[in-house]
């Protein structure tokens, strides 16, 4: 291990502990996203092991990083401070790991990102044509998807016009708020 | 306001949001029959004369990704309305929510819910809070789930009553969950729930999974405990009962 670092969740003082033998936490919840370089081969332990030292020590992220292998781990800030109490118990947090990727979808100035955690669709209904493909030529206020959260559908319409250059989610595939949808350039 | 025939009420009120006509919240649309009546995601809700079709108009939340916290108090709304319908028996009808906001009478299902998010061309977000609830007909074939009719329990009623007391529950659970949040619309719909540990199957995208009811998340997501662990699920079409 090279580097380990650590955010500290809020003001919580707590200190980066990545320890090689932590337990294995619970698998990650549906709807998280796991993302690797294809030219690095992920250790689906080592995620569960910095998942667990996450759930341990209240951190909101860790990224890791070995021999060119970067990993970051990290749990959604609005479900950490949002549960509420009650008769269910409390789940496991989902995780998420990110590798290094060559195009960073993220900051890319045409990336048009989710409005919401749900479900991303790129047709309107199943069996109908796609709102977008890549290569399309979109106008402002298209719909490029669908998102669906607790069946409240939510259109993702374009900010502006331009040419969709990639597509970024499958369809049906869970996403997460923020996550890059397309690109539009 | 209220129409014959309409191709949807929400597919309606949509366009006249876009369209930007003046339009403001607690705007209704009804009509006594829709020729293309939806639900989720591109399915067919058959609209014959003799239910309840509406979409609602609500301002949407600030924060937009608690919109769908509104599917919840609606179909709390929908069981506290159904229970207030006048009855020709006397044993209160043993009423559901079905996650995330289906009404179940007696296990059938009697309501769906579909919220849709729209932006008006002045850049105000809205939702259309479309509603059917079956008071004498019910799909014969197609249906995603058992359904029922209000009539079948011995609830007589017109659409138009049923309305009005709809109107005022929403109301009622909308100044609610404005003032007080979400938790106390997730504690009622909770209530209308089903039991905890009961088996719960939801078809997803890429195929069903089974297990059993462990609640819901802080944000309404459905929580489900299967042999691979718990699982939070945004979206899926839910079964409750089946094996």
């Amino acid at each position: 291990m090279k580097k380990t670092k650590a955010k500290p969740a809020a003001k919580a003082a707590a200190k980066p502990v990545a320890k090689p033998g932590a337990k294995p936490a619970a698998k990650p919840a549906a709807g998280s996203i796991v993302k690797v370089d294809s030219s690095s081969q992920l250790d689906s332990k080592l995620v569960r092991q910095l998942a667990a030292v996450l759930n341990e020590t209240g951190l909101t992220e860790i990224e890791y990083e070995m021999g060119g292998l970067r990993v970051r781990v990290a749990r959604h800030a609005h479900q950490v401070g949002s549960f509420v109490p009650g008769p269910a118990p409390v789940m496991a947090q989902a995780a998420a790991v990110e590798a290094p990727k060559p195009l960073d979808a993220a900051s890319h100035p045409g990336t048009v990102k989710s409005p919401m955690v749900g479900v991303g669709y790129l047709l309107p209904e199943p069996g109908a044509a796609p709102f977008i493909k890549v290569g399309d030529t979109v106008t402002e206020g298209q719909t490029l998807f669908l998102i669906e959260a607790m069946k409240t559908f939510n259109p993702v319409k374009a900010p502006r016009g331009g040419k969709v250059t990639k597509i970024l989610i499958e369809n049906g595939s869970p996403v997460e708020y923020g996550e890059p949808l397309v690109i539009i350039e | 306001m209220a129409f014959d025939e309409l191709d949807s009420t929400n597919a309606a009120l949509v366009r006249m949001v876009e369209q930007g006509t003046g339009v403001e919240e607690g705007l209704l649309l009804w009509a006594k029959t829709q020729t293309a009546g939806r639900g989720r995601h591109g399915r067919t809700w058959v609209s014959p004369p003799g239910n309840v079709y509406a979409s609602i108009l609500l301002a949407a939340p600030e924060n937009k990704t608690t919109a769908p916290e509104i599917g919840f108090l609606a179909a709390v709304a929908v069981v506290d309305t159904i229970q207030d319908l006048p009855r020709h028996n006397t044993a209160p009808p043993v009423l559901n929510c079905k996650w995330p906001n289906d009404v179940l009478l007696e296990g059938q299902k009697v309501s769906g819910i579909l919220p849709e998010m729209v932006t008006s061309p002045d850049g105000r977000s809205w939702v259309v809070l479309g509603i059917g609830i079956n008071l004498e007909s019910i799909p014969v074939e197609g249906a995603s789930y058992p359904p029922t009719a209000l009539i079948l329990h011995h609830i007589d009623t017109s659409p138009e009553h049923t309305l009005t007391v709809l109107c005022r529950a929403i109301d009622f659970w909308l100044n609610r969950w404005r003032t007080e949040g979400f938790a106390v619309i997730r504690a009622a719909w909770l209530e209308r729930g089903p039991q905890y540990g009961a088996a719960v199957s939801v078809g997803l995208t890429d195929g069903p999974v089974t297990g059993t009811f462990a609640g819901l998340d802080a944000d309404g997501a459905l929580l489900l405990d299967s042999a691979a662990g718990r699982r939070r699920i945004v979206a899926g079409d839910v079964l409750f009962g089946t094996p």
